[in-house]
């Protein structure tokens, strides 16, 4: 495995057409999970495509162990495996024949720990793949990308069509393929409560804009919700809130410094905030926020 | 490299099997036309053919039964044999050639667009350690290989039955016939299909949709020109240069060539393209 600090690193990446980005920029580093965090439609699958050279970009850089990324470099992408929202292979095949096809792509390819991968996750070498569940799909996918002993893993939202089982599972062996410290995982997700824990950081996409991106810790210690009566919040300052939920007799106020809240409004109660309160919160009740 | 268009590979397996599969379904069809035009003078006589005449029976009411459905039908075949038999030559060259042809290399070039772009495959290889040219050569080699197949089958096929059933020079016809058709149905789906991609090219946000749309719907009207081409073609190339490689052919071949490496540089040029 090669020297390099970050695994990926996106500088200034904009995308005007299919999928806005505004001026993306985050990194992952190496050795570490990186939730990437947002709404749908808020632009996680096209930065993901746009790092696996499905997409382009209008302006900035994706660096990929520590170079920029290349199209004309096939042991980069050799060292990059990814997992699609939908299944991309044809549907009259089965696991092994998909097998086959990946053997031949990727000069890594580890046949034994394919097969052990289907026999996890309880998939048939013979079924074709037309007659799979979704989370059956998702789980070839998956088996397919840990096969071929890439140091990146780039998963788009992978456990959405999962059972809690199966999801605990495919989380069990993204652990074990973590284990020696060299490889890294970027997840897209919109329900991070479920990821957080085996995640070391998160970045928060909305409309195509980063809104955080670092370490879980140092965010939740951040955030955190003001539970407060309607008169009450206007004493807290705008630049701080990030949305506002009304009920009939109170608020809750999701505010991005906890601390200085706190100081400045004493008398307050504020709770800490998860990532889906955040994600909430920044998706439902933000327009109120800005308003 | 070597191995990369595996993939494809199962996909041309798919449309093979099919090819095969369709020719199994039409083979009754095939069986007929061969048995009519193999008794062809015998229906012309009308009459009793011979195991009519020696017909022993069963001495019951049956035996009436039988030689006058017999009768009837031989009446029937011989009446529709005089009517159609012109009609029935061309038929018979067209359905035992031409269709397969026609309808299988629009398959095999079409699902080598499909397997690329619709089935999911470009998002697997555009994220795998393979370079657009490498993708581009083995879309193209792909291409070829299931045209070939199916193209190889088909023509045999056309050239044996009707050497077996009418004779050499129907058979040669059919086989030549056969050859001009994939000539020109290639090279004009080519041709389709390098506009949609210009136009893809042109319109980017609609270009999955466009490319295959267009190049679908043109490819399909584009069958109906062979169709009218592929008897008379036959015979303006036995008459200009009597099948021999003469002016009709190179004509031929140098558009069937040049639109093909106009879509190697096409190709290789949308295997690069990001959306």
């Amino acid at each position: 495995m090669s020297e390099y600090t970050d695994a990926v690193r996106f500088e200034g990446v904009s995308r005007s057409k299919k999928g806005c980005l505004y001026d993306v920029g985050f990194s992952v580093p190496k050795g570490t999970v990186m939730l990437l965090v947002g709404e749908n439609g808020a632009g996680k699958t096209t930065l993901l495509n746009v790092l696996t050279g499905q997409y382009g970009a209008d302006q900035g850089t994706v660096y990929l162990f520590g170079r920029p990324q290349s199209d004309d470099d096939p042991a980069e992408r050799a060292r990059m495996s990814v997992v699609f929202d939908t299944i991309p292979y044809g549907q009259s095949l089965n696991a092994k024949q998909v097998g086959k096809v990946f053997a031949g792509l990727y000069p890594q390819w580890d046949d034994e720990a394919y097969n052990r991968y289907l026999d996890i996750f309880s998939i048939g070498e013979k079924q074709v793949i037309k007659t799979y569940s979704r989370g059956m799909m998702q789980k070839l996918q998956i088996a397919c990308a840990l096969s071929h002993n890439a140091e990146l893993l780039v998963l788009d939202e992978p456990t959405a069509n999962l059972d809690p089982g199966s999801r605990e599972i495919i989380l069990q062996c993204l652990m074990e393929y973590m284990k020696d410290g060299e490889r890294s995982i970027l997840v897209s997700t919109n329900m991070p409560g479920e990821l957080d824990r085996y995640a070391d950081g998160a970045t928060m996409i909305h409309k195509g804009r980063v809104v955080f991106s670092g370490e879980i810790d140092t965010i939740l210690n951040s955030y955190g919700i003001v539970k407060c009566g309607p008169d009450e919040v206007s004493g807290i300052d705008r630049p701080d809130i990030i949305g506002i939920r009304h009920s009939r007799y109170s608020a809750e106020v999701m505010v991005k410094d906890r601390e200085r809240v706190a100081a400045r409004c004493p008398g307050m109660a504020i709770d800490p905030a998860t990532l889906d309160d955040i994600l909430v919160f920044t998706g439902a009740y933000g327009e109120e926020a800005a308003r | 490299m070597t191995k990369m268009y595996r993939a494809l590979r199962y996909h041309d397996r798919l449309v093979v099997s099919r090819f095969i599969y369709f020719f199994m379904t039409f083979g009754y069809g095939a069986f007929f036309l061969w048995s009519f035009f193999k008794n062809y003078d015998g229906y012309r006589n009308l009459g009793m053919p011979e195991s009519i005449e020696n017909f022993e029976g069963t001495g019951t009411v049956l035996d009436y039964v039988y030689i006058g459905f017999r009768q009837q039908r031989n009446q029937w075949l011989a009446e529709m044999a005089d009517s159609y038999l012109n009609s029935m030559y061309r038929f018979c060259a067209f359905f035992l050639a031409g269709v397969p042809v026609l309808l299988f290399t629009f398959v095999s070039w079409s699902s080598v667009l499909f397997t690329d772009r619709q089935q999911g495959w470009n998002r697997v290889l555009k994220a795998a350690p393979v370079t657009p040219k490498d993708r581009a050569k083995s879309l193209f080699i792909a291409k070829w290989r299931t045209i070939g197949i199916c193209t190889a089958i088909s023509v045999a096929i056309g050239f044996l039955c009707s050497r077996l059933t009418i004779g050499a020079d129907f058979a040669e016809r059919v086989f030549f016939g056969s050859i001009i058709t994939v000539l020109i149905v290639v090279t004009v789906t080519t041709v389709w299909d390098i506009l949609g991609v210009a136009l893809g090219a042109l319109f980017p946000s609609a270009r999955l949709n466009l490319t295959i749309g267009i190049t679908c719907c043109l490819t399909m009207m584009t069958l109906a020109i062979p169709f009218f081409l592929f008897w008379e073609s036959a015979a303006w190339m036995q008459y200009t240069s009597n099948y021999i490689f003469g002016p009709g052919w190179l004509i031929l071949i140098a558009v069937f060539a040049g639109t093909q490496v106009l879509a190697w540089f096409v190709l290789k040029r949308a295997c690069a393209c990001k959306e």
